[in-house]
């Protein structure tokens, strides 16, 4: 049995512990007055915090928030808008020059780009209309969803 | 005070407002505000930050309701963003907020020196004579003159009977930190109660 009395981080821990509790504190809290009268001022003041009353606004929170929800509109970050102005930027770019050079060349167009526009000119031009076309999709759908939030009450 | 709402199923819920239907929002406000209102009670004191507040809390749940992984309680999550906007309220706040809220209470030895094993037992008599309202009453005195933190922690495992898990979501505080910051928050409250009845205060 734990002979000296318990500190108040023990007692605590037996109280408020979640856990459990070494057999020498519990027979120690059995046989010594002085640490019950200890335990006792720990579980008082633990029931009355538990009793006191909980606060609450003296105002309508949720028809004051839902007001501003529903007035609220859509917002695309700005992160979404940079990268859209790249890849359309790229895009612009990309077809531009194959069609300023296709001007210049004056041949059929299925000639021109088989044969006058290069392999890597064209990978980056693919490239840039699949990127641009998975946004354009992903784009329609987070506008149609927010047309959505927008018309809903 | 309003009477809280229960959610059953916080998923279809959240996936009924991500769609499009807005006043299903309020459902989670009914449920939670309760939860947010005694954190804010206990890090605010001035009632138009308050007011502020709460309605910030609410606007940023609704805007980031889709980052919800629903890897806790919705409850928590909403909790955690109010505790997090008032520790930024805190901040922004003069100096004196600021070291006010995480106070380490150097004065806490020298209250706890002042009390001895006979004023303990002095204090048990006094929990026979006033009992009830009254020793709440001077309880939540002297909670309310506790620091920020240590309200609303004590707040959450005493009122809200939140485990030391929930509260460590909430506040993001280790779980030894919680526990000791709660161990000196009701060894400052034991004191002061004892203090104020040996010096004849009550």
């Amino acid at each position: 049995m734990k002979s000296n009395h318990l500190t108040d981080q023990e007692i605590q821990e037996f109280l408020f512990g979640q856990s459990t509790v070494d057999k020498d504190i519990n027979s120690h809290i059995e046989s010594c007055e002085e640490c019950k009268i200890k335990i006792v001022n720990y579980k008082t003041i633990a029931g009355s915090i538990k009793s006191i009353n909980s606060p609450s606004f003296d105002f309508d929170l949720s028809g004051m928030v839902m007001e501003k929800v529903i007035a609220e509109k859509p917002r695309v970050k700005l992160s979404m808008h940079l990268i859209i102005s790249f890849l359309l930027g790229v895009i612009s770019f990309a077809v531009i020059t194959v069609c300023a050079n296709y001007v210049v060349v004056e041949t059929n167009f299925l000639e021109y780009i088989t044969k006058d526009v290069d392999s890597f000119a064209i990978i980056i031009l693919s490239v840039s209309l699949i990127i641009g076309m998975i946004y354009t999709i992903e784009i329609l759908y987070r506008h149609k969803k927010m047309i959505n939030m927008i018309n809903a009450k | 005070m309003s009477k809280p709402v229960r959610i059953s199923n916080e998923r279809e819920i959240v996936d009924k407002i991500l769609q499009g239907d807005k006043k299903s929002f309020s459902l989670i406000i009914k449920a939670t505000e309760n939860l947010v209102a005694q954190i804010l009670f206990k890090m605010v004191r001035n009632e138009d930050d308050r007011k502020d507040l709460a309605q910030d809390v609410y606007l940023k749940v609704y805007n980031n309701l889709n980052g919800f992984k629903f890897e806790s309680k919705l409850s928590t999550w909403i909790a955690q963003i109010a505790y997090n906007s008032c520790i930024n309220y805190l901040g922004k706040k003069k100096p004196e907020s600021i070291s006010d809220k995480f106070n380490d209470y150097d004065d806490d030895e020298q209250i706890i020196s002042d009390v001895n094993v006979g004023n303990e037992s002095s204090y048990y008599q006094v929990e026979k004579k006033i009992q009830g309202d009254e020793l709440k009453q001077i309880l939540e005195k002297e909670i309310d003159k506790l620091s920020p933190v240590y309200k609303t922690l004590i707040t959450l495992f005493h009122n809200e009977e939140m485990s030391y898990e929930e509260i460590a979501a909430i506040t993001q505080l280790p779980e030894g930190t919680i526990k000791n910051y709660l161990f000196r928050a009701r060894r400052i409250l034991k004191n002061s109660l004892l203090k104020k009845y040996n010096s004849g205060d009550l």
